[in-house]
């Protein structure tokens, strides 16, 4: 039986956000209103925001000393931030290691006539999928996603939450979402996070 | 020696001394912009006050600073001359010259295009595991590189029309220093010499033109 | 912040709008090359003229002067661009010639001093300053070089600036070993001493032309006269200039 348990307890310094929580599923879900710290939270664990306090995922410890590009993380932005001079695949494979397989996330995101075109061709809820294809190809222990379904039709909603029910299976996943029922249906552990 | 390889010569010189200038100087410039771009506060302020230095000198000033600096008494003559390296009054000192002009211009439109990048963007490469070092060569260059161009461009344009420090400092040494600027100054020297500093001056012009044409062309706007 | 308040802004505008407002000289205006700079002073002085004066290259003078700049009299430090203004019937009557200006071979003060030409092609002379061919300084200095037929043997060590300023700046600081001056360098730069007069012989004489615009209010002329003074010739004289020869 794979050892589950999350503890953390994190304060991030700038802005200033404190979260505390302890839980054993494989899908944790950030909630609150809009401004309360969610995606601080995330950059905090993702090392792009400077944090001290403790992190233990899936029964490991994560370094918080540790640089960004030195975690085992895998970040999807809000705001997808795909790198404008990039075409989609080459977006994709940016942080993939060696010779992981794309293909897998291409189908199920349904991506695959996309690849040669430039992000700023895209829809909102392209450049999503492709955000989250490209956190997904680094092969991440935890998955930080920010408001993935944000952009999406309900016919891809679907598609995702399998995805990423799947991607749970051997990482942990920690999203933040307004989406009451995409949550329920992953099973979410919910943290509340209150505005201090 | 007739009007047209006068010109030539000139022509050769001053295109020459400017690409000279540019490929010794691009990279120090693009990592002062970036040091620029990077920097805080006091560090920040006193940093950019060294780089304006030069940009509010008269050239003629900073062709006498060099001549302090690397001329034959200078600070760094002995130096030099035990090196058996001669700047002042050579191609080489030229170079100097025109680099020392068109440097903050082109440092200053580094640092421009390193501050338009979405720190984001670099943040977000980061998260996919690249180091400090991949980030600056697969993001933040390739999308500073059309302002970067556009840097190096002034650059360009500075050190084609560069006179006063050229003509204290290197010389004016036909096919050797006497670049299109310092040839026109000869021309006009001469009560029959108006046509030919005419010519120079439209040699001047195209040369600006071709560069301005190649900045135009590196800086096709390729992505949003 | 407030920088700037108007009450500091205004009278500063004020105060430059007044500064471009030109005022019509009252005394007779004088532009003359660069090499009179020291003596003409000395000579409106002693000959109790008033006039204003600007100095500056001969060519970039003659320019000006051609573009409509207001002199009244125009003083040259060689023959030919009085004689191009003359050509294009800029001048009002005959120009004067009133000092020579002689080439001297000089050096930086307390260097090895050669005796004539001959001796420049000893080791120790690396580096000769010498103007550009295309200003009158340039233009004897090879001449001279030419005609003793050193020339080539000395080209190789020619540090080569682009006019008389420039070569008596870099001789002065020590960026040549030897150089080709006019006397009159000489004589404004204490850094710099004369080693032997180029032989006169050598090259074409270098006439200081003094001459009177088409355009000059009427004492204009007088200035001629004051120029060619006894009075005048020895404050030039006194100044390395050579008047001795010259017609009264």
């Amino acid at each position: 039986m794979r050892d589950r348990a999350t503890r953390v307890d994190l304060h991030v310094d700038l802005p200033r956000v404190r979260i505390a929580f302890e839980c054993d599923a494989p899908i944790i879900a950030l909630r609150g209103p809009s401004g309360c710290g969610k995606t601080t939270i995330l950059r905090g664990i993702a090392g792009i925001a400077r944090a001290h306090g403790l992190i233990i995922i899936d029964g490991a410890s994560m370094d918080l000393t540790l640089p960004p590009e030195a975690r085992a993380i895998g970040y999807c932005p809000q705001d997808a931030l795909l790198f404008p001079h990039l075409n989609v695949r080459e977006n994709m494979a940016f942080g993939a290691s060696s010779k992981v397989s794309i293909e897998e996330f291409v189908d199920t995101l349904a991506l695959g006539s996309l690849l040669t075109r430039m992000p700023r061709s895209l829809s909102g809820g392209e450049q999503q999928r492709v955000a989250l294809a490209r956190a997904l190809a680094r092969e991440p222990r935890v998955l930080l996603l920010d408001e993935p379904f944000a952009a999406q039709h309900p016919e891809m909603r679907s598609q995702m939450i399998a995805l990423i029910r799947r991607a749970s299976q051997s990482r942990a996943v920690i999203m933040t979402s307004h989406d009451e029922a995409n949550l329920k249906a992953l099973d979410a552990f919910m943290v509340h996070v209150l505005h201090a | 020696m007739g009007w047209l390889s006068e010109l030539s010569e000139a022509l050769l010189v001053s295109a020459g001394v400017a690409s000279t200038a540019l490929g010794l100087s691009a990279p120090f410039a693009i990592a002062t912009g970036l040091a620029l771009a990077r920097l805080r506060g006091l560090q920040r302020a006193v940093a950019m006050g060294a780089v304006l230095v030069p940009m509010v000198l008269p050239p003629v000033v900073i062709g006498f600073g060099l001549l302090t600096a690397l001329g034959r008494h200078g600070l760094f003559g002995g130096a030099l001359d035990a090196l058996g390296v001669q700047l002042a009054f050579s191609f080489a000192g030229a170079v100097a010259a025109a680099s020392c002009v068109g440097f903050p211009l082109f440092a200053l439109s580094a640092k421009s295009a390193f501050e338009s990048v979405d720190p984001k963007l670099e943040e977000v490469a980061r998260t996919l595991g690249a180091s400090r070092w991949r980030v600056l060569r697969q993001v933040s260059l390739p999308l500073a590189f059309p302002a970067l161009a556009g840097g190096a461009t002034l650059f360009f344009a500075r050190a084609l029309g560069e006179f006063g420090a050229t003509m204290i400092f290197a010389g004016d040494a036909p096919g050797r220093t006497r670049t299109l600027a310092l040839a026109t100054y000869a021309a006009l020297q001469r009560p029959d010499g108006d046509a030919d500093a005419v010519s120079f001056c439209v040699a001047s012009l195209m040369l600006s033109m071709l560069a301005i044409a190649l900045h135009l062309s590196l800086t096709r706007a390729r992505h949003a | 912040m407030r920088l700037a308040p108007s009450g500091v802004v205004a009278p500063l505008m004020l105060l430059c709008a007044l500064g471009c407002i030109e005022t019509r000289p009252r005394e007779v205006h004088v532009c003359a090359a660069s090499s009179l700079a020291q003596a003409m002073p000395e000579l409106l002085t002693r000959t109790h003229t008033g006039a204003t004066t600007a100095f500056g290259a001969s060519g970039a003078l003659a320019r000006q002067i051609r573009l409509g700049a207001p002199c009244d009299v125009f003083i040259s430090a060689d023959a030919r661009w009085a004689a191009s203004l003359a050509e294009d019937g800029l001048t009002r009557g005959a120009s004067v010639h009133i000092a020579t200006n002689v080439v001297v071979v000089a050096t930086p003060r307390d260097a090895p001093r050669p005796a004539a030409l001959s001796d420049l092609q000893a080791p120790r002379y690396a580096h000769i300053a010498v103007a550009a061919p295309e200003a009158p300084l340039g233009e004897a200095t090879r001449a001279a070089l030419d005609n003793a037929h050193l020339l080539s043997v000395l080209k190789p060590h020619f540090v080569l600036a682009s006019d008389a300023n420039t070569t008596r700046m870099w001789l002065a600081r020590g960026e040549a070993n030897a150089g080709f001056v006019y006397a009159t360098d000489v004589a404004q730069e204490p850094a710099i001493e004369r080693a032997f007069d180029v032989p006169p012989d050598l090259y074409e004489a270098l006439h200081v032309t003094a001459v009177v615009l088409r355009n000059a209010r009427p004492e204009a002329e007088a200035m001629l006269g004051v120029l060619a003074s006894q009075e005048a010739r020895s404050v030039l004289r006194a100044h390395a200039f050579q008047v001795d020869g010259l017609v009264e």
